[in-house]
């Protein structure tokens, strides 16, 4: 017979419907994901520049970026901050009042090397036109790992890293106020100095412990540049990650136990905007302390100990140095 | 109404409406003890929502219901059902030992074991409905009118003096029918009353005493001999009738 | 062989440590537990509803954490709260059992999201709910996981027979006089008490496997119902010590092995199982279709 396997008519069109529709959804999804690997936002020359009485309007990923422009814009700039104080940088998502920040601002300071990739979509979505400034070119970056392949974004812990930042942002805002170009100048030199002397006042607070107890063992591997510049040595990380967005296996905890017996580390240290369990249940079983107010990813509230960069350096210096003397 | 006769079960004037739909409305009828009565009616007659009622089970807007003189709630003890079959899942992995325990629980009470009068009781049942031998087995393995049977046993294991069984009937082959009526019979003849609804009207004369007409409302009621007759059924199913085996009537849909 | 020295090595130096004896300890007793409880689920096809309470304790969380409260207290409270409303709505004729459980998890869900998108500081606790952490379990979590558990099985035992009945028959057991209701909301409760306890171990996205699988596996095995806990509760129990374990060496994460190994059991029992498998009836049918021959011949 004849009757075969003819298919209705509106059952051919729903499946073609969706057909397409389920490929023009993975092809948006698919583009969409595409991250800007290569954080290099090419700045573009601004629309217009400021005219003059009125503050460069400004916005910042972090709150650390957030500090050094106010210090070399002064009054001169308006900062509308994305990231708030104990807001995860690694894993965030920007919302509708954000992108409007965004899209209003005069230009538009970034990170980069991977911290807040989750920019680049609400920067094309927001159709930016000022000035994108990613304040870490230039800087050497250390080596990544698999869940961080830009590199090791936590350069704000060596002091003459942030000095390069601080020099990115200042151009940038020359470039769109020119008129108030010396004023910035004179600003950055200001805080060039007391980044200067925050180096070494980190590096006297440090070496009050003797080398072979400067050892730490941290939340997530956030402290290599810290480590570093300052002749630390980082014992392990409870989460083996430069991003903390990953779990750790029960090997990786046994053998940081077994690390931390064998190094006689004195102390687990984690940021105050994170409250690992794993972390305290090796802490609770090597018997040694967790300190967990530590200013890693962001800086504190404001009227906290760690509300400016310069006081959040010190403070942690000084909270690490009273845990493992 | 048959005043001289004693009664278990007196519903007045009880109207039971959901769904903004009216399902039985305005019936009173007292049911006969000692007796073995049928209700009968088409699909939506609501002769499970009357069951229900009396039962406690389904709320009443209208009227009232008393079950040997008082409250189901005091009742109950003397009471058992036997709902559909249809509403079980036959694949639940219980024995059909284990089912028929059930019947003890409500004498059991919260966090008591199942004693050895408790197991005899079940073995007791189960002889009476000729189901013994299948103890042990899974209960989807028997058939409808085994499966039937069992449900009965349940009943009878609660020792109850009222016996209400819905559409016991439905879908199980004549011998079990058989054996069922029989012990309904017997169950009659030691003092117990019966009460169940069924479709199938050819086994009304022969097995019933008192047969109730319902149709959202009493058609009739009365003894089978006076009550059961072809007018009586044309304004129950509405539908037309026709004889057979003259005292005999089948309705045709 | 150096390779097995080496394991032998790696766990006895693990079993050592407190993180993993807690983990094994709190991952036997969710076994257990689910293995017992997941017989109900598997009975009455709650499996959606399972995954929908699990799903619905999300913003009790949210919101436990935003007041600083105890978590799995928040998680208990909503979960609790959902199951309620989900027999309020489907006695609504219009709405099936299915759209109240599926409009009532998902809007849950969704308000859970919407209000951890208002929390402006970290969420990383928060994570380790929707995944489970069993190696961050305390001392303290072990006692409470402990506690839950003894609660739950006292439960189940102690009105075993009342929820065999609504389970098999709620007609019926209505009209025993049973408040079938009540008996209802004490299942639902025992499940959301289960689910809330599980949390940690396996995780919101998981734990729907865990309360089904071992449970259907063992449905698969046997035609009783204390047989069937007691399997369940054994094929849990098995799998989250062989997932930990599994999952050491390999560096995978443990809650999802544990799940892997409960499924694989499952299969096998799909396959094996001594009347339903489907090798073993295979086999059957050739060994008398092969005898048949012979007489023929």
């Amino acid at each position: 017979m004849h009757q075969g396997t003819k298919q209705q008519p509106i059952t051919r069109r729903l499946m073609l419907y969706g057909i397409a529709g389920s490929a023009g959804g993975t092809l948006l999804a698919a583009c969409g994901s595409k991250s800007n690997g290569d954080a290099t936002a090419p700045a573009r020359t601004p629309v217009a520049t400021i005219p003059p009485g009125t503050q460069v309007t400004v916005a910042a990923t972090t709150t650390q970026i957030q500090d050094f422009v106010k210090n070399v814009g002064g009054n001169r700039v308006a900062v509308a901050g994305i990231l708030k104080p104990n807001v995860d940088p690694h894993d965030y998502e920007p919302t509708v009042a954000d992108a409007n920040a965004i899209a209003k601002a005069d230009i538009v300071f970034v990170h980069g090397i991977g911290l807040d990739s989750w920019m680049d979509k609400t920067i094309k979505s927001a159709n930016v036109t000022a000035p994108v400034i990613l304040t870490t070119s230039g800087i050497n970056v250390l080596k990544g790992d698999a869940n961080a392949p830009d590199g090791d974004p936590h350069v704000w812990f060596d002091p003459t890293l942030v000095q390069t930042m601080v020099t990115t942002i200042a151009n940038g805002l020359a470039k769109v106020d020119p008129a108030n170009a010396s004023a910035y100048q004179a600003n950055t030199n200001t805080y060039h100095d007391q980044l200067t002397q925050l180096d070494g006042q980190l590096r006297d607070i440090f070496t009050q412990a003797p080398k072979e107890q400067r050892k730490l063992v941290t939340n997530h591997d956030a402290f290599r540049y810290l480590a570093t510049r300052y002749d630390l040595t980082i014992v392990g990380a409870v989460i083996p990650s430069i991003s903390d967005t990953a779990e750790p296996s029960a090997k990786q905890i046994n053998d940081l136990i077994d690390t931390i017996k064998k190094e006689k580390v004195k102390a687990i240290f984690a940021e105050s905007s994170a409250t690992p369990t794993v972390a305290r249940q090796v802490a609770q079983e090597t018997g040694i302390t967790i300190i967990d107010t530590l200013y890693g990813d962001t800086l504190g509230e404001p009227s906290s100990a760690g509300d400016t960069y310069v006081k959040m350096m010190v403070y942690d210096a000084t909270t690490i140095v009273n845990a493992i003397k | 109404m048959h005043e001289t006769m004693a009664t278990v079960i007196d519903v007045r004037d009880v109207t039971v409406a959901y769904h903004r739909t009216t399902a039985i409305e305005g019936i009173n009828v007292s049911f006969p003890s000692r007796a073995v009565t049928g209700i009968i009616g088409p699909n939506g007659a609501g002769k499970t929502t009357l069951l229900h009622t009396i039962m406690g089970m389904q709320p009443h807007q209208r009227g009232s219901v008393t079950l040997f003189g008082t409250t189901i709630r005091q009742a109950r003890r003397r009471i058992a059902y036997v709902p559909q079959r249809e509403a079980v899942d036959w694949q639940f992995p219980v024995t059909v030992r284990d089912v028929v325990l059930m019947g003890r629980y409500a004498a059991m009470g919260y966090g008591r074991r199942p004693t050895a009068a408790d197991e005899a009781c079940v073995r007791i049942a189960l002889a009476q409905v000729d189901m013994l031998p299948f103890v042990a087995r899974q209960i989807g393995t028997l058939s409808g009118g085994q499966q039937q049977r069992v449900f009965l046993a349940r009943a009878l294991a609660q020792e109850a003096e009222l016996l209400i069984l819905d559409e016991p009937f439905a879908g199980i082959d004549a011998a079990s029918q058989e054996t069922i009526f029989h012990l309904l019979a017997s169950f009659r003849d030691d003092g117990k009353t019966v009460l169940l609804s069924t479709h199938d009207l050819t086994s009304i004369r022969s097995h019933c005493d008192y047969v109730l007409c319902l149709n959202r409302r009493v058609i009739a009621f009365g003894p089978v001999e006076t009550t059961f007759r072809l007018d009586a059924l044309e304004r129950t199913y509405g539908g037309r009738l026709f004889h057979l085996h003259g005292a005999e009537a089948v309705m045709l849909q | 062989m150096i390779a097995f020295a080496n394991l032998w090595h790696d766990y006895a130096s693990v079993l050592h440590k407190q993180f993993f004896q807690h983990a094994l300890v709190a991952a036997i007793l969710i076994g257990i537990l689910c293995g017992v409880v997941g017989t109900y689920v598997v009975l009455r096809g709650y499996a959606f509803l399972g995954d929908a309470l699990a799903h619905a304790t999300f913003p009790g969380v949210a919101i436990a954490y935003l007041l600083g409260t105890s978590i799995l207290g928040g998680a208990l409270v909503a979960g609790l709260v959902t199951a309620f409303l989900i027999g309020g709505v489907s006695r609504n004729r219009r709405v099936s059992n299915d759209s109240a459980i599926g409009v009532l998890f998902a809007g849950a869900f969704a308000l859970g999201v919407m209000l951890i998108s208002r929390i402006r500081s970290y969420r990383k606790d928060l994570s380790s709910l929707l995944f489970g952490n069993v190696l961050g379990v305390s001392t303290a979590d072990l006692v409470i996981i402990c506690a839950m558990g003894a609660l739950i099985l006292a439960l189940v035992f102690f009105f075993y027979r009342e929820l065999l009945l609504i389970s098999f028959d709620p007609i019926y057991t209505a009209s025993l006089g049973y408040p079938a209701w009540a008996l209802d909301l004490l299942l639902l409760g025992v499940l959301t008490l289960t689910i809330v306890v599980c949390l940690q171990v396996v995780g919101n996205v998981l734990v729907v496997a865990m309360i089904l699988t071992p449970s259907a596996a063992a449905r698969l095995l046997t035609d009783r119902v204390p047989a069937m806990m007691a399997l369940g509760a054994g094929i849990g129990a098995f799998s989250a010590v062989i997932g930990l374990f599994i999952s050491y060496p390999a560096e995978l994460a443990p809650g999802a092995t544990i799940v892997i190994v409960a499924t694989a059991i499952f299969f096998l029992a799909l396959l094996f199982s001594p009347r339903q498998g489907y090798l073993t009836t295979w086999l059957i049918h050739r060994r008398a279709s092969s005898s048949t021959n012979e007489q023929v011949a």
